[in-house]
């Protein structure tokens, strides 16, 4: 039997340092073999004893070039040790005892769950230390037990729980080059052992989150240090050293790691429901051959021609009489479709790649390569995020906030789900409603009716039907009633919707014989659920295509919101598919072949026949944005140059004149100067300590979508995020909206003067455009070469494009003064220096919060620490040509 | 194939009043709600709004509305401060508000707003400037942003709309879009965002810098002949070089006061005040100034718990400020064309919490508008012994945004548009008649 506090058999001398505790002062009383009571003693016999500490077998399997993490959810929820774990739920290997976030947990579906805290996180792993004494750190933010073999060596306590605002300011630590700083509310051990001829297995064991509240995982890490040494992360095989530097570079690791694990994990998960997709999606294809296909016009004389969507758009663009613009050159193109596709400029890598193709080849290569990147679904959650109304708070979100699917949008994307099954998800509305699954796009703050909220959303996003007057009366514009969207919302909810008062219009402004505003339902009548729209669709006929279609053989036949998902789905209803590839021309045409494109009541397609042209791929595709999107970049149309001209964007003779959006402007500038995505984390509850559905942790966000209302309607200065804020403001100027409690699809583009001046002016784009140690652009200065050559490569990566004979010598002119003596050689980059702060909303009424947050947002201000390594007037000449180069409306403007 | 239809579209009933109102333009008088009789009162001629925002929660039983004095500022309740006489005869005001008590004949307290919205800051921090509770089918604009939208300019090459506090989406413009937006600062030293160039861009860099951006624009637009759209992305470019240079910038430099008026002012926010004044004298139409000094009691006017304990020190330092503003405005002969209101999400019970702060009420408390060309030196409404329910005179939250509407020429009835679908000012809120001439 193993006793966790006997040190018996104890092999080598082990002393402990202590910070604070009283639970250190238990544990010496024991092994200074302070007796137990005789009752103790006899209870500790009889009963198995419960604890968590490593086993024999454990020891034994414990890896000797990673750590191995298991994760154990259902442990007892009262905050003690007393329990012994039982199947891991989850396995995974790291590099080194450094744990900033855990993979995911899934559904059967795919969807992401919550792990419900408490839950035990272990780590262990064989490490290989030459003979002599070392020093330990061990931080965590809740309880952990450190062991080493089966000794404990280290324990910390069981975090706060004081959820009130009125809490002391956390204490952190201060920036020290060759110590990681620490963050707050975190307990630090350390401990001192002594390693002869043994390789120890380490175990770390902490007990992750609280019952009800937010699951923190914190930063949870060992340190070693030979006595008297720098400390580093305890690795069996990496050694990286204890410093913020490298604490962010494993952070990033991790969550590579994370999205790798995560990807494997849903494929895994799903391989079932994948199954059935691929089953009705041939069933799909095969009741397609038997239907008409679609005729493509003959090749219209003197017009150039790639595909189908050529021939259907020449033949109106000859009887219309306009001229075609100019076909747009090989860079411009390159620079259109990396941003339709990733939203992003491309790099000086993918530009070189691009030129390095044959002329011939090398456009629908650049298309297949940039369709199969990751960024594709980056790229999309902004325009669903908009689309769904996805509007996550913070902090007590009041204010028709929705759960943070995003997480949802992101992985349908990434693992490019058919557009028919992210929908049926979308509509089923499950997994965790705070932590990304689809579950959250169901809430609705204070809304008096959430489905209802929902059905409006469903209808502008997938019907091209406009709900919002049917909210309250029928709709005096539109030929939907208020019974219309509320037995959508009922087949939602799935059961009958109650019409609230708040929902209606009160009786005394109906009088009025000018009304023409009708309701027809009163408050207080329930609505049952029904598919009203008939029109599109009727609920028995899809079984006719096959099995998979029909009502009957849902998983649950009575559930209306599979029901639901069906009649939206189905290939009978074609509105669902025209509406689908309709937004996919929009985005990438910037105008609808139907306008406008969430409300078709009074619409007429342009081009009739190529919709169903389109709608037909579509279909065979098995749903597949993806083959509409070649489809459209392949197309003439597509390559040529872009307009205002209406009589040429009408007939797509041109396609529109388009800005980047906000989220590929501010991802744009932080590519071009080759910067990370810099903001704060976006949580205001980093000591955990506050209950889920009140505080959501946003994470640090890698792309401009990741971001949030920074929710300071409190205006409490401590609660100011200045990084986040500032990066906001640039995406509001142009058109993101930090609130979406109502959908859109085509944002406020029109400029108002703030618009350039918080490109111009703003924080968040000067801080990028900062030549600081972190920047590519900083790098590429201090590599050798002649001027020309680095004007050209600084022109590449923000324009796509080398100089033009004026600009170079523009360029040149400004920079060739100290061009030689540029590099200061003496100096050394900065090292990356973490911001800690001791604020969460636990400590935010200590008025050292308020101080610390306000000296922050003075250096917030200042920028981005300059490079020493360059000649600091010469630097401020480069950044001088980078504002220049991302303020001229060559870098706003899709080509 | 199916089609985009129009299902039945036109239902016999309503066919012909629909026919007219679709092509209206946004700004044409639309038939769609029935209108109320046009209100009874006469419209103001205010021609600015300063709009004092004490985020928390303004204890009325401690400012405005004071009740008997609570004896151990813990279990019994009541004001934690005595009261005294003002200007208005009969009715007193919290002590620590003594330099605004005898020039309360310029003001007006409406003791009895009331509203029903989650007991959350959010929350009711959006209905207090949107005047209404959140919707999931539109977003509604804030005050500022319809009465720039309604009232328009008032000076040459300023924003409409200034905004100092941090820029949540309850200030924003909502259905009317970014044009009746705010410019945003969050204090007085470091400028308005996004007008203000970094400091450490040199005046000879930013001349280096515009001029190349001149030449790099230049010659993108030669190539682009004629594109309207990017003739109107450098047009807004250049009205924004010129809304960030000299001109409008000087408003928000507080050296260009007297020295002995800035100290009269007093703290942070009295500057803030301070310069809103400045701000109102070029034009903008709307000033929202928050009142965030939370380093003086922990917790600003959230005073729960030991942010209770200096609430004075904050009451006091709204004082001078508040009192200055209304004499500064005088002397300076825009006072009666401009409406301060001193506003809050909610207020705060009589009774104590378990360490003599005190929680939420948002069932009665006050509201103070001051100047204006309002009928001054009135209290409307009354609250009972402890403040805590009406007695008589509610004001609801439509009403008083009505009325601060009807302060400024903008008649309660005026709808705004969202597309085509009209959105009266106010949900059917009546000015209150008694401030209205």
């Amino acid at each position: 039997m193993r006793l966790p506090y006997c040190f018996l058999s104890f092999p080598y001398s082990v002393s402990f340092h202590r910070r604070s505790g009283v639970l250190w002062l238990l544990l010496l009383g024991m092994l200074s073999g302070l007796p137990l009571s005789q009752a103790e003693r006899i209870s500790e016999e009889q009963k198995p004893k419960l604890t968590v500490a490593p086993s024999a077998e454990s020891l034994e399997t414990a890896p000797d070039d990673a750590v191995d993490v298991q994760l154990y959810e259902g442990i007892p929820a009262e905050r003690n040790w007393k329990f012994s774990p039982s199947k891991a739920a989850r396995r995974y290997q790291i590099p080194q005892f450094a744990i900033k976030d855990l993979p995911k947990k899934y559904d059967a579906n795919g969807m992401i769950v919550e792990r419900t805290p408490p839950f035990l996180l272990e780590a262990r792993s064989r490490v290989d230390l030459p003979p002599g004494k070392y020093e330990l750190v061990i931080r965590s933010l809740n309880s952990s037990r450190f062991y080493m073999d089966d000794e404990l060596l280290s324990e910390t306590p069981f975090m706060n729980l004081n959820s009130s605002a009125h809490n002391p300011h956390h204490e952190v630590g201060k920036f020290d080059p060759d110590f990681l700083s620490r963050p707050a509310a975190h307990f630090e051990e350390r401990v001192t052992i002594e390693i002869k001829n043994q390789k120890p297995v380490f175990t770390l064991y902490m007990i992750v989150g609280n019952k009800g509240r937010r699951a923190e995982v914190g930063e949870l890490m060992v340190a070693i240090a030979p006595l008297g040494k720098n400390f580093r992360f305890l690795s069996p095989t990496e050694s990286q050293p204890f410093t913020d530097g490298a604490w962010v570079k494993i952070i990033e690791q991790e969550r590579k790691l994370r999205l790798t694990l995560d990807q494997r994990a849903r494929k895994h998960r799903t391989r079932k429901d994948t199954e059935y997709w691929q089953a009705r999606h041939q069933a799909i294809r095969e009741w397609l051959q038997s239907q008409p296909s679609v005729k493509v016009p003959a090749a219209t004389a003197g017009l150039p021609a790639n595909n189908a969507i050529d021939h259907f758009l020449n033949a109106t663009i000859k009887s219309e009489e306009v001229q075609p613009t100019q076909t747009l050159d090989d860079l411009a193109f390159l620079r259109k479709l990396a941003l339709d596709t990733i939203g992003l400029v491309p790099s000086e890598a993918e530009i070189k790649r691009f030129l390095q193709d044959p002329p011939a080849k090398r456009r629908n290569l650049a298309i297949e390569r940039y369709l199969k990147h990751p960024g594709w679904a980056d790229h999309w959650v902004g325009y669903w995020q908009d689309v769904l109304a996805e509007n996550p708070g913070m902090l007590k979100p009041t204010l028709n906030n929705t759960g943070p699917f995003r997480h949802f949008l992101y992985e349908s994307f990434l693992d490019r789900k058919p557009f028919d099954r992210f929908v049926t998800e979308l509509i089923m509305m499950e997994g965790s409603p705070y932590y990304g699954g689809s579950a959250g796009f169901g809430l609705a703050t204070e809304n008096d009716v959430p489905m209802a909220a929902k059905a409006h959303v469903l209808g502008t996003a997938f019907l091209a039907v406009e709900m919002k007057c049917a909210r309250c009366h029928d709709a005096p514009y539109h030929d939907v009633k208020q019974a219309d969207l509320f037995s959508l919302a009922a087949l939602l909810k799935r059961g009958p919707q109650p019409v609230p008062a708040s929902s209606s219009i009160p009786a005394d402004t109906l009088s009025n014989r000018d009304m023409i505003v009708q309701v027809t339902l009163q408050p207080g009548s329930k609505v049952q659920p029904n598919w009203p729209f008939e029109q599109f669709i009727q609920p028995e006929s899809s079984e006719e295509i096959s099995s998979e279609l029909s009502l009957q053989n849902l998983d649950n036949p009575e559930d209306t919101r599979q029901q639901l998902a069906l009649m939206l789905t189905s290939p009978l209803n074609q509105r669902f598919s025209q509406v689908i590839v309709n937004r996919v021309w929009h985005r990438y045409f910037g105008r609808g072949i139907v306008e406008p494109i969430a409300d078709w009541e009074l619409s007429e397609p342009s081009h009739p026949e190529l919709l169903d042209y389109l709608v037909r791929e579509f279909q065979m595709s098995g749903y597949d944005l993806e083959h509409l999107a070649r489809l459209v970049f392949q197309s003439e149309a597509y390559q040529r140059q872009a307009s205002s001209d209406s009589k040429l964007t009408a007939t797509f003779a041109a396609p529109t004149r388009r800005t980047m959006q906000a989220e590929q402007l501010l991802d744009s500038l932080f590519t071009a100067v080759g910067k990370t995505f810099d903001t704060e984390e976006l949580n205001l509850d980093q000591d955990g300590r506050q209950k889920t559905e009140l505080f959501l942790d946003l994470g640090t966000p890698r792309r401009a979508w990741g971001l949030v209302a920074t929710s300071n309607d409190r205006d409490r200065p401590s609660l100011s995020l200045p990084k986040a804020q500032s990066l906001v403001d640039l995406l509001q100027a142009y058109g993101w909206r930090q609130s979406r409690p109502d959908p859109i699809t085509v944002r406020e583009t029109n400029p108002t003067p703030l618009q350039p001046m918080a490109l111009a002016y703003g924080a968040a784009p000067n801080r990028v455009l900062d030549l600081s140690d972190q920047a590519e652009i900083t790098d590429l200065c201090l590599e050798e070469q002649p001027l020309e050559q680095l004007v050209d490569r600084i022109f590449q990566r923000f324009l796509t494009r080398p100089a033009t004979e004026e600009e170079r010598s523009l360029f040149c002119d400004l920079l060739e003064e100290g061009y030689e003596d540029r590099i200061h050689s003496s100096a050394k980059a900065h090292p990356v220096k973490l911001f800690r702060s001791g604020t969460t909303w636990a400590t935010h009424f200590d008025e050292k919060a308020t101080q610390e947050v306000a000296d922050y947002e003075d250096r917030v201000l200042q920028g981005d620490p300059p490079t020493a390594r360059l000649n600091a007037d010469w630097r401020a000449r480069v950044e001088d040509m980078l504002w220049v180069l991302s303020n001229t409306p060559e870098f706003l403007f899709l080509p | 194939m199916h089609r985009p239809t129009r299902r039945h579209f036109l239902h016999s009933a309503s066919a012909a009043a629909l026919a007219a109102p679709l092509g209206l333009s946004a700004n044409m008088q639309n038939p769609l709600f029935a209108k109320e009789a046009a209100s009874q009162v006469a419209l103001g001629k205010a021609e600015h709004c300063i709009f004092l925002w004490l985020g928390g929660g303004v204890s009325q039983i401690d400012t405005w509305d004071p009740k008997r004095v609570t004896k151990d500022g813990l279990k019994d309740p009541g004001s934690a401060y005595p009261a005294i006489e003002t200007a208005i005869q009969g009715e007193k005001i919290c002590e620590h508000l003594s330099r605004t008590a005898p020039l309360l004949d310029r003001a007006a307290i409406l003791r009895t707003v009331h509203h029903n919205a989650k007991d959350e800051h959010t929350a009711a921090t959006n209905q207090m400037h949107t005047g209404r509770p959140v919707s999931g089918t539109i977003t509604y604009p804030s005050l500022g942003s319809v009465v720039s939208h309604l009232r328009g300019s008032a000076g040459e090459g300023v924003p409409n709309y200034v905004l100092m506090a941090y820029p949540a989406p309850s200030r924003g413009p909502g259905f009317l879009g970014a044009k009746d937006g705010f410019v945003y600062l969050t204090e007085t030293e470091s400028g308005p965002k996004s007008l203000t160039r970094p400091q450490r861009v040199s005046d000879l860099q930013q001349a280096r810098r515009l001029e190349m951006l001149h030449q790099m624009s230049k010659s993108y637009q030669q190539r682009h002949p004629a594109d309207r759209q990017i003739e109107n992305y450098l047009e807004a470019s250049r009205q924004g070089f010129r809304l960030a240079g000299p001109e409008f910038m000087q408003a928000f430099q507080l050296d260009r006061e007297p020295a002995s008026l800035r100290e009269s002012y007093g703290d942070e926010f009295g500057q803030r005040c301070l310069m809103a004044r400045r701000l109102v004298e070029r034009g903008v139409r709307f000033v929202e100034v928050t009142f965030n000094l939370n380093f003086v009691n922990g917790t600003g006017w959230d005073t729960h718990r030991e942010g209770h304990h200096n609430q004075h020190l904050l009451i006091q330092s709204f004082d001078q400020a508040f009192s200055t503003l209304i004499q500064d405005l005088e002397e300076k002969q825009i006072l009666d064309k401009t409406l301060i209101v001193m506003s809050s999400e909610f207020g705060r019970p009589a009774s104590f919490d378990n360490a003599g702060g005190r929680g939420h009420q948002a069932q009665a408390f006050s509201v103070v508008l001051a100047g204006g060309g309002l009928r001054t030196g009135q209290v409307i409404g009354q609250t009972d012994e402890l403040s805590r329910n009406i007695v008589s005179r509610p004001v609801s939250v439509p009403d008083l945004f009505s009325t601060i509407y009807a302060t400024l020429g903008i008649p309660p009835e005026e709808e705004l548009y969202d597309v085509e679908r009209p959105v009266p000012v106010t949900d059917r809120g009546h000015p209150i008649a008694e401030l209205l001439g």
